[in-house]
């Protein structure tokens, strides 16, 4: 049996997508706990959650992603630790290959595969038409994608929550100033799903701003090279 | 006179803490920018005429001889990274603080930035073409 391995799942009025997914990391048959972060959520999450036998934290009142990772990483038991998004699925096959590829390594603190983007089916056709998203694989933060030894959070710490994204361009800079070495493998361990949600504009000049925020500190703390 | 603004199809501009950050939402690739450069670009920004503010920096005593040409590489160079564009010239008032200038040494630094660029390019966010309400939710 495989070290034990920490699901963190934050989400927020995910009752649409949350079984798919955890369905598809049960499939995996890891030795896994998950841990679902309810952040505030006023539909039935908590309970679908509980009713697959996850592991359930709640905010009463949202507080954002970021910190939702951070409660499930503080109750998390696992010797590895990967986050996964509540409306995404792993493929078949990619928790063990993930796990194989760390567990082989002591010299690597986590290892980076790629997902792939695709559009919810449910989406209506005329809005799949104007839909953009990449078509090739690329390497993912976190959905599924990174399973990362826990003790790197002893020294990396835990994610900023003074974003609400790009919080692990932070933390990945965190990783590269201890010398804790990401392994990228060349396969796709998880789809990502793309769906009608009530993020528009707004949000997307919300999410920029928090990488702004981000690399502004960045740039201030002189660590980096400019050009 | 010559004016533009932010390129917003490929840009996003973000002020704060006297230091502008401008992200390249194409390819990843970030710039930063210094106290100074930060006040001129917002200017700049408004469709206030580069001439106009040239000219207004001008009058701060103690300006250096290099400050045109510097002022001009500044603007060349934000042309050519696609981050300004031509625009209409507005009437909106130059605000420039000499103490700023002269605290800066009138120095306008534009630096870019690639460090990032995987990690901004791996955090997608969808677009639709004309419309804007479907997007990857964040949680």
């Amino acid at each position: 049996m495989n070290d034990l391995i920490s699901i963190i799942m934050p989400v927020k009025n995910g009752k649409k997508y949350i079984s798919e997914a955890l369905q598809t990391i049960k499939k995996q048959n890891m030795n896994v706990e998950i841990i679902v972060v309810d952040d505030g959520s006023t539909d039935n999450t908590a309970e679908i959650a509980k009713s697959e036998g996850c592991k359930v934290l709640r905010y009463e009142v949202s507080e954002g992603q970021v910190k939702a990772k951070n409660k499930g990483l503080k109750a998390a038991n696992g010797k590895y630790i990967l986050f996964h998004d509540h409306d995404d699925v792993m493929n078949d096959g990619a928790l063990k290959r993930l796990y194989d590829e760390i567990s082989g390594d002591n010299s690597i603190s986590a290892v980076q595969a790629m997902v792939k983007d695709y559009i919810s089916p449910e989406i209506p056709e005329e809005e799949k038409q104007r839909t953009i998203i990449k078509q090739n694989p690329y390497y993912g933060l976190f959905t599924g994608a990174i399973l990362i030894r826990k003790s790197a959070f002893d020294l990396t710490g835990d994610f900023k929550a003074n974003v609400d994204t790009g919080e692990i361009i932070e933390w990945l800079g965190n990783m590269e100033k201890h010398n804790l070495k990401v392994k990228k493998i060349d396969f796709v361990s998880t789809n990502r799903r793309v769906h009608s949600s009530n993020f528009g504009k707004t949000h997307q000049k919300k999410e920029y701003k928090d990488y702004a925020a981000v690399l502004r500190a960045k740039i201030k703390r002189g660590a980096n090279a400019g050009t | 006179m010559t004016s533009y603004k932010l390129n917003e199809e490929k840009m996003y501009a973000d002020i704060d803490e006297g230091i502008a950050i401008i992200i390249n939402s194409e390819t990843g690739i970030y710039y930063g920018m210094n106290a100074f450069a930060t006040q001129v670009y917002e200017n700049i920004e408004k469709g206030i005429s580069t001439e106009k503010i040239l000219s207004a920096i001008k009058e701060i005593p103690s300006v250096p001889d290099t400050l045109e040409d510097n002022f001009n590489l500044f603007v060349n160079i934000m042309v050519q990274k696609g981050i300004l564009i031509p625009a209409i010239e507005s009437n909106e008032e130059i605000k420039i603080s000499s103490n700023l200038a002269l605290d800066e040494k009138f120095i306008i630094e534009l630096k870019e930035y690639s460090d990032a660029q995987e990690l901004l390019l791996a955090d997608p966010i969808h677009e639709l073409k004309e419309a804007e309400n479907t997007n990857k939710a964040a949680v």
